[in-house]
């Protein structure tokens, strides 16, 4: 079982008050993968956002080369998944598992977006979270190619 | 208790930078272990401002090609 501390260190999650906090927990299921192991394929459509809880996933898109280009390394506390959420498209790349074991909050996406559209304060604190994040990661790319 | 939310790069291989949530803060100088690698974190600066316990930092690590004395190397 996950702890409010443990899932507050996700950005998805930490600004949320205990009794939101519950209820959002309550949607997910806790996972182990090991390395190798892929959460999200680039192009596929698939319903699950994951919180990075232990360990290391690597972020890749496909080449016209055919071979796969590193973006960048998320840990813990990071989301997965989350641009496919808001939007409902296709994963905009692969996320493959790179340390044994890593541990994520599974969630799925129509059940998160249930939640948000029956309450809508607590829906506008994680999409205002997930808006942070993919700014953080905006940030973080802008930093990389300078 | 603050966390922290870590951008960090590495310019000689930018596919390679990582973002991660952590309980301390890293430090100029730190050797920071990933990919089985060490690196040494050469600059540290403020990327937002700060959310409640939350402090986003962005931090430059640069690879360490020999064994170099000074801190013991850490997992961020």
């Amino acid at each position: 079982m996950v702890t409010f501390d443990a899932a507050r260190q996700c950005i998805l999650l930490h600004n949320l008050s205990d009794e939101m906090l519950a209820r959002v927990l309550a949607l997910g299921s806790e996972e182990e993968y090991k390395e190798g192991d892929i959460l999200v394929r680039q192009g596929e459509h698939d319903a699950k956002v994951f919180v990075l809880l232990e360990g290391m996933a690597r972020v890749q898109v496909a080449t016209i080369y055919g071979n796969n280009q590193a973006l960048v390394y998320l840990g813990p506390g990071q989301l997965i998944g989350e641009i496919a959420l808001v939007d409902g498209g296709p994963h905009s790349a692969t996320v493959e598992v790179v340390q044994t074991p890593t541990r994520v909050l599974t969630f799925e996406r129509d059940a998160l977006l249930a939640l948000c559209d029956e309450d809508p304060r607590l829906g506008y604190h994680l999409m205002r979270n997930i808006a942070a994040d993919l700014g953080f990661k905006m940030r973080h790319h802008n930093l990389s190619v300078v | 208790m603050p966390r922290y939310k870590v951008s960090y790069v590495i310019p000689s291989d930018p596919g390679a930078g990582v973002i991660l949530s952590q309980r301390e803060a890293p430090r100029v100088g730190q050797t920071i272990h990933l990919h089985n690698k060490d690196y040494r974190v050469v600059e540290i600066i403020d990327l937002l401002p700060r959310q409640g316990p939350v402090i986003f930092l962005h931090a430059t690590l640069e690879p360490i090609t020999s064994k170099e004395p000074g801190e013991a190397s850490a997992r961020p």
